[in-house]
């Protein structure tokens, strides 16, 4: 008890000192009692505390013969004081007196407690106890505790304000009476509860949409300016954690939060030089904008082994552009490097060094662990022989493009046609018979359609993606002999493949990683710059097989964001790149962080590594995935860039590039206010964009589970040959909608376009339910079936009926027909046909619907065309469980698995379609001024003949478009039975069966007629057949 | 594929009906008068309601057959008075012209002269026969006739008195005299005359109502005695088995007569053996109506039978008036000729029936499918009530619909009273499956 004693005496000096300022005269002392200490919180202590949350102080009393023996010892009572401060140390402004009660004893002494609930402020508080017999009276003697009651009593997790440019700050908080700006330079923000400590700011004006273009849906926000006083510390700000706070009128904290900085950064270090590896004769200068970091370091290595050891080097910072450089030597060619970026980072809430590749990267090591320098342009043993003189195959306007869409692993990686170390890679598209090298069954397949008038190849993910693991040792994939011993129907095939999905050979690879560089997978060697130099002599082949090669960007995403692994611009410029929610929390439109290109940096590292595409690996046209995700502003902003290239300054014909993209109509940047790049903001761009109007006239969309998996469309049924589901779609009036739709498609899917609808009107295509949306041929991409989704054959075993319930029974003719019909009406529309490989092979992937990640098994293509992968198994689990019960049986009948013969059909069908197309430019019509005077319509109106179109294109005007022909009428009879159609005009003219079909594969093409004297054409069902009227 | 002329009713199509959806559908189509049955004062309905430009076709006389038809519609919806009527006056006039029975049955008359036998289209204001010629040999009309009086008389409403009960017998002794079974005539659609089960079953189908209302003492009192022959049981069941055991050599054919012109392996007509006539039932009928639905269901109606050269295609510019509802059944190759496979006329008389069938089915069975058919069918004769710019007018039942100018237009025996009856009948038979269905359900 000695302990208490010399307490109680220190205790006698501290209670005269407590109450400072004079006024305390609360603290008279009266009679002490024995020892009052151990209060909790302590004495001193910095508590704290969220705005609402309630307080507890424990104090402990000692008197002998009193408190020791067990329960509460009598006539003693504790009282906590506590005040608000202006300053921790300064003068109570007032202070509460709060009786404490007994909670327990704690060996000899007694403990009080109580609870408080004190409003936003600083506050210090202090316990005293008292006894009656005798009467005495004891303080605590450890200092005042301290506590601070925040409405924010951690540094804010959201970032609801927006730093717009140097001097502007949006915030929606109108409610307060001063607002400050606060930081701290090593991330531990605390933001003051009581005013006066931060920057102060002054409310400028009043946002509304056209305030700042790159922040539209700051609309009736505030605009809060920093002093100039201010403006010098704005660097140090951006790299620090910063805040803004609202304080009312008494000055104390309403609301606090974080800031986006993407606009401030944008308006102090928009940066248009070079970045990452720049050479100058043989020297390279490593370049990185990271205008907010701390720091940055050049971790360099000398090879990509992980065990070789590390040389340090700092990088010089520009504080006018914020970019981080260091001029290496020769010596440093071919090495590999990394950066080291201290940096404040949003996610975390705290200063993070990073490691992390290059986002300009030019070359990866194995799995992009390191970034690799090496000189693109210039490196002649990066290019293949005669690389800068090769001729490309000529390219005349977009309307001439027709596209056929591969994955680089699907293409060869069973084609045992190719070398087996081949398969699967880069090197597979090389053996297209030149060059001393063997034509594979692919290539052969590829340059049969090149022949026929395919003249682009458009390649999924090609740049280096982050989700298959790149070092092949490292990986596993199944066995195919194994999975080939399961039935049909089970689920074995699905279960093994899924049992190792995470580490096999196969994904489609929208998982960007590095936007410039080659993926490494498809590479024979991924560690080094084999993958570049393998990658133009996939360029090189399939160029010199007369086709142009389509890369697929994927600008939209990034695969991974904030801290993860594979995440890069998120580890040198965090909370810049991505695109964020009101609150400050990145959009997630699709399977990951939306990136936002109307920031200038994220923009440039768009244009940047584009034209790296074009420049260094000679790329033809590219397809943004997911276009709608990036603004129309700089949609048209990347064209004109591309545009203005020149051979004779950049070796390229800008006006040759081609670009398209998914325009749909969803996603953040049409939810933050954008003109997002989708169908209708591009149109009038000559931008192309996915036609999905045409692609669910002709198959019924794409609509996930059952019953809507059944929903028909003109090729596969609707309303003619109902399949037994949406029976309120099974009137004639559905079909001739559908059909008008349809016809506007194939005048290119114009706005203006008009057509003698059902109902006897003349109706514009953008009052058709907005299937005509362009304003020129060019802008649509004209498809049925692409890698997402289901294959068209496998579709279409979902919606044609299967004798079930009373309906008809599909046989496997009219399976391939209806496929056929489908590709023809793609390949004849005005526009730019785009075609999924395997389309022209009744591909299937036995019913899965999403195979990004299925594996080579349910991905399979066989260019012997002997097989279309139909009923290899129940497909993945994940994205295709909840349609097993309805997909099992279809798996099983053998009367739904095409012959070689029918998979030939199909075959030589799209090359027929191309070669028609080819042969006369009236298809290819290059402007809507062309579209509305050439192309007509027939059967149409409140009596037309249901499921057939008949199209003319007419050569009758200037300028003359076609040596041979003066009009062509192009039938298509969707329908079940033989239709005829008669034209008068045509009465006695010389009009024949185009000389392609003439000599068709399929004989009921050959067998559509024409009688002259009558003027009638006569066409089979489910056909196409296009008749040519010569002088 | 659904084709509904009348884009007014299209709100009003479900795939799903409550009974609400039914009496909205009633409301309308009474609106516009698609169920008027001008009816001849002596209660016996013109076939088709025209106009100067139509009465070329000859439609406003009266056919048995077509009577039949409505006036069962009458009885299906409640309104019995009308059958009773339409069925006695009938009477009436067989009473009138019996003996055109005596003397086929003393053997007086040679039955393969159409026009010796009873009149099945007559004048309907005077009941008096026509001179015209016509192939007046259609067993099925005097089946129907029969089938329906003794339906009346079997429901007691209709008391026969003793003249008309001796008019009666006359039809199984003439059934019996003609060979019936055997009997080549003209039957429903009254061209080529072959053995044809659509007409046997008719005759069978009046016998078996017959044999009921046999066993009625009211009726047996008044019975029996034709020129000292007796209608016996005995007789009847022989006479029906006779029928059956053609039937079930014919069925689900309509005629396997080996002539090119007879045989006949699918036709519409056999449909009403199974409804409303019920002598057909079970597989055999499924066959039947799967036999319609697989080679005779057209985008908008169902045709008779393929090859079916009535309202061909452009009929109206390949015939004059006079010949276009002319006897041909003396020489079809006349009027085939004209035909270009696959633009059959399709007719709206048998959509209605399909729907009940169906109806029946799920009534019986419960499923689904069978349900679902019977809205189609319904929904499917509900399309083929005329649109507003129809040159006919609008919310009227056509007989049929035939290409011209390559575009489906009604004939122009519309409306149809008979069209009109079986779709009265179809609405009032979704009527009751969705009663049946809401009692299940409670």
């Amino acid at each position: 008890m000695k302990a208490h004693w010399v307490r109680a005496v220190v205790l006698l000096f501290f209670w005269m000192c407590l109450f400072q300022g004079g006024e305390n005269s609360y603290a008279a002392p009266e009679q002490a009692v024995a020892w009052v200490g151990n209060m909790y919180p302590s004495g001193l202590s910095n508590n704290i505390l969220s705005l609402g949350k309630s307080f507890t102080v424990y104090t402990q009393v000692y008197e002998p013969m009193v408190t020791d023996f067990s329960g509460r010892g009598e006539n003693i009572s504790c009282t906590l004081y506590w005040g608000e401060v202006d300053r921790f140390g300064g003068d109570w402004n007032q202070v509460h007196v709060t009786p404490m009660t007994y909670s327990g004893d704690i060996g000899y002494n007694d403990e009080y407690g109580v609870t408080v609930t004190p409003e936003t402020g600083l506050y210090e508080f202090t316990t005293r106890c008292s006894s009656q017999k005798p009467a005495l009276v004891r303080w605590q003697n450890e200092g005042n505790g301290r506590l601070v009651v925040s409405p924010l009593p951690d540094a804010p997790t959201d970032r609801r304000a927006i730093w717009v440019n140097a001097r502007t700050i949006a915030w929606n908080q109108p409610a307060a009476t001063f607002y400050e700006l606060h930081y701290a330079t090593d991330g531990n923000l605390l933001v003051p509860v009581r005013q006066g400590e931060g920057i102060p700011l002054t409310l400028q004006q009043s946002l509304n949409w056209y305030s700042y273009p790159k922040f539209p849906y700051l609309n009736g926000y505030d605009a809060w300016r920093l002093p100039s006083a201010a403006v010098a510390a704005i660097p140090e700000i951006l790299r620090s954690e910063v805040a803004i706070a609202a304080y009312d009128a008494s000055g104390k904290l309403m609301d606090a939060t974080g800031v986006q900085l993407q606009g401030v950064l944008d308006d102090l270090y928009s940066y248009d030089g070079e970045l990452g590896v720049i050479y100058n004769n043989g020297t390279p200068t490593l370049k990185l904008w990271a205008p907010t970091a701390q720091s940055v370091v050049l971790r360099r290595f000398d090879d990509a082994n992980p065990a070789t050891s590390v040389k340090i080097e700092p990088m010089q910072f520009d504080s006018n552009t914020g970019v981080w450089s260091i001029e290496g030597n020769s010596s440093w060619d071919k090495q590999y490097y990394q950066y080291e970026v201290e940096v404040y980072t949003p996610t975390t809430r705290r200063i993070e060094t990073n490691l992390v590749t290059d986002p300009y990267s030019v070359g990866l090591s194995t799995n992009s662990r390191l970034s690799q320098i090496v000189d693109l342009e210039n490196d002649p043993s990066l290019k293949p022989e005669d690389w800068d003189n090769f001729e490309k195959p000529p390219f005349t306007v977009p309307e001439d493009m027709a596209i056929y869409e591969v994955h680089v692993r699907d293409f060869s990686r069973d084609d045992q046609s190719v070398p087996a170390e081949h398969r699967g890679l880069f090197k597979a598209f090389t053996y297209n018979g030149l060059n001393d090298k063997p034509m594979s069954d692919g290539m052969r397949h590829l340059m049969n359609l090149a022949k026929a008038g395919l003249t682009h190849i458009h390649l999924l993910p090609v740049f280096d993606f982050a989700s298959v693991e790149e070092s092949v040792d490292t990986r596993i994939d199944p066995n195919a002999r194994v999975l080939a011993s399961f039935a049909a129907d089970t689920v074995q095939q699905q279960a093994i493949i899924g049992s190792i999905r995470g580490a096999d050979s196969f994904n489609w690879g929208y998982d960007p990683y590095h936007y410039g560089v080659p993926e490494g997978s498809y590479s024979t060697e991924p560690r080094d710059q084999t993958r570049i130099i393998e990658f133009r002599e996939m360029v090189q082949a399939l160029n010199q097989s007369g086709l142009r090669v389509v890369l697929d960007m994927v600008y939209n995403h990034t695969f991974a964001n904030g801290l993860y692994t594979q995440a890069v611009l998120d580890k040198v410029v965090p909370g810049y790149y991505h695109r964020y929610t009101r609150e400050g929390y990145p959009h997630s439109s699709s399977c990951c962080a939306d990136t936002a290109v109307e920031f200038d940096m994220m923009q440039k590292l768009m244009v940047d590594t584009m034209m790296r595409w074009i420049k260094a690996y000679k790329i033809d046209a590219f397809r943004f995935d997911l276009m709608n995700l990036l603004t129309a502003q700089r949609m048209i902003e990347l064209k004109e860039k591309v545009q203005s290239l020149t051979v004779e300054q950049d070796g390229v014909d800008g006006e040759s590039i081609y670009i398209y993209g998914e325009g749909w109509d969803f996603g953040s940047a049409r939810d933050n206010g954008f003109y997002h790049a989708n169908q209708y903001n591009m149109a009038g761009t000559g931008v192309g964009t996915f036609n999905d109007k045409i692609r669910d006239a002709l198959h019924g969309g794409y609509a996930g589970d059952f019953p809507n998996s059944h929903r028909q469309g003109f090729i596969n049924g609707l309303a003619y040959d109902w399949n037994g589901y949406f029976y309120n779609e099974r009137f004639r009036n559905d079909l001739r909608t559908l059909t008008d739709r349809l016809r506007i498609n194939l005048a290119g899917s114009l706005q203006t376009y008009k057509i003698l609808d059902q109902n006897g009107h003349y109706t514009e295509g953008r009052s058709l339910n907005g299937a005509g949306y362009t304003r020129d041929p060019q802008e649509t991409v004209n498809y049925l079936s692409k890698h997402d989704n289901e294959t068209l054959y496998d579709l279409n075993l979902f919606k044609m009926p299967l004798g079930e319930s009373g309906m008809a029974v599909t046989s496997m003719i009219e399976r391939v027909r209806s496929q056929n019909m489908g590709l023809s009406l793609v390949g004849l529309s005005q526009g730019i046909p785009f075609f999924h490989m395997g389309s022209d092979m009744l591909r299937s992937k036995s019913l899965d619907r999403n195979s990004y990640d299925s594996g080579d098994w349910f991905n399979r293509v066989d260019f012997t065309y002997q097989d279309n992968n139909f009923g290899v198994g129940l497909p993945p689990a994940w994205s295709n469980q909840s349609r097993w019960s309805e997909m099992a049986p279809l798996l099983v009948n053998p009367s739904l698995k095409p012959d070689q013969h029918d998979i030939l059909a199909s075959v030589h069908h799209l090359q027929e379609i191309l070669k028609i197309r080819q042969s006369s430019k009236l298809f290819r019509l290059e402007t809507a001024t062309d579209i509305k005077s050439r192309v007509h319509f027939h059967n149409t109106g409140p009596n037309q003949k249901d499921g057939l179109i008949v199209m003319s294109i007419s050569d009758d005007r200037l300028p003359k478009l076609d040596p041979n022909y003066k009009e062509i009428i192009a039938i298509f009879n969707a329908s079940k039975s033989t239709q005829n159609w008669s034209m008068p005009s045509l009465r006695g003219a010389n009009v024949s069966l185009h000389p392609v079909q003439a000599e068709s594969y399929d004989e009921a093409v050959r067998m559509a007629s024409f009688t002259p004297e009558t003027g009638e054409f006569h066409v089979p069902s489910r056909t196409t057949a296009v008749f040519v009227v010569t002088e | 594929m659904l084709v509904i002329q009348n884009e007014r009713l299209l709100g009003l199509l479900k795939p799903d009906y409550s009974i609400g959806d039914i009496y909205a559908l009633l409301e309308r189509l009474n609106q516009h008068g698609t169920f008027e049955f001008s009816a001849l004062p002596n209660g016996l309905f013109p076939a088709a309601m025209l106009t100067d430009d139509t009465a070329y076709t000859g439609y406003a006389n009266v056919w048995v057959r077509d009577n039949i038809h409505v006036a069962y519609a009458h009885y299906v919806i409640g309104e019995t008075d009308v059958a009773v009527k339409t069925v006695q006056t009938l009477l009436r006039y067989f009473t009138q012209h019996r003996d055109r029975f005596d003397a086929i049955i003393q053997g007086q008359a040679d039955p393969n002269v159409v026009m010796n036998r009873p009149h099945i289209r007559f004048n309907g204001q005077t009941l008096e026969e026509n001179e015209e010629k016509w192939p007046q040999a259609q067993n099925d009309a005097l089946g129907y006739f029969l089938w329906l009086y003794c339906l009346l008389v079997r429901d007691d409403l209709i008391t026969p008195a003793i003249e008309e009960v001796s008019t009666l017998a006359l039809f199984p002794f003439y059934f019996q005299a003609i060979e019936y079974w055997r009997d080549e005539d003209s039957g429903h659609w009254e061209e080529t005359r072959k053995v044809e089960a659509s007409s046997i079953g008719a005759v069978t189908a009046g016998l078996k109502v017959l044999r009921q209302v046999h066993l009625k003492p009211a009726f047996v009192n008044h019975c029996c005695q034709y020129r000292g022959q007796l209608v016996t049981l005995s007789l009847l069941d022989n006479l029906i088995a006779k029928g059956e055991q053609t039937l079930n050599a014919i069925l689900p054919a309509e005629c396997v007569q080996p002539a090119p012109d007879k045989n006949r392996p699918y036709d519409g007509a056999l449909l009403f053996l199974i409804y409303p006539l019920e002598v057909v039932k079970g597989a055999i009928a499924d066959q039947i109506l799967d036999n319609v639905l697989t080679h005779l269901t057209r985008d908008v109606g169902i045709c008779r039978y393929l090859g079916d050269s009535f309202w061909c295609a452009d009929y109206k510019q390949k015939l004059s008036g006079e010949l276009r509802t002319a006897d041909f059944s003396d020489n079809m190759a006349l009027r085939d000729q004209l035909l270009q496979p696959g633009e059959e006329a399709q007719w709206c008389i048998f959509d209605p029936i399909v729907s009940v069938i169906f109806g029946q089915k799920y009534q019986a069975t419960q499923q689904p499918i069978d349900l679902q058919q019977q809205i189609h069918h319904l929904n499917r004769a509900l399309g083929h009530v005329t649109g507003v710019d129809s040159e006919f007018g609008g919310f009227r039942c056509p007989e049929l619909y035939h290409l011209e100018n390559n575009r489906y237009t009604p004939s122009d025996a519309t409306p149809l009273l008979w069209t009109q009856a079986t779709l009265r009948i179809a609405l009032e038979m979704m009527m009751h499956t969705l009663t049946a269905m809401n009692k299940n359900s409670v």
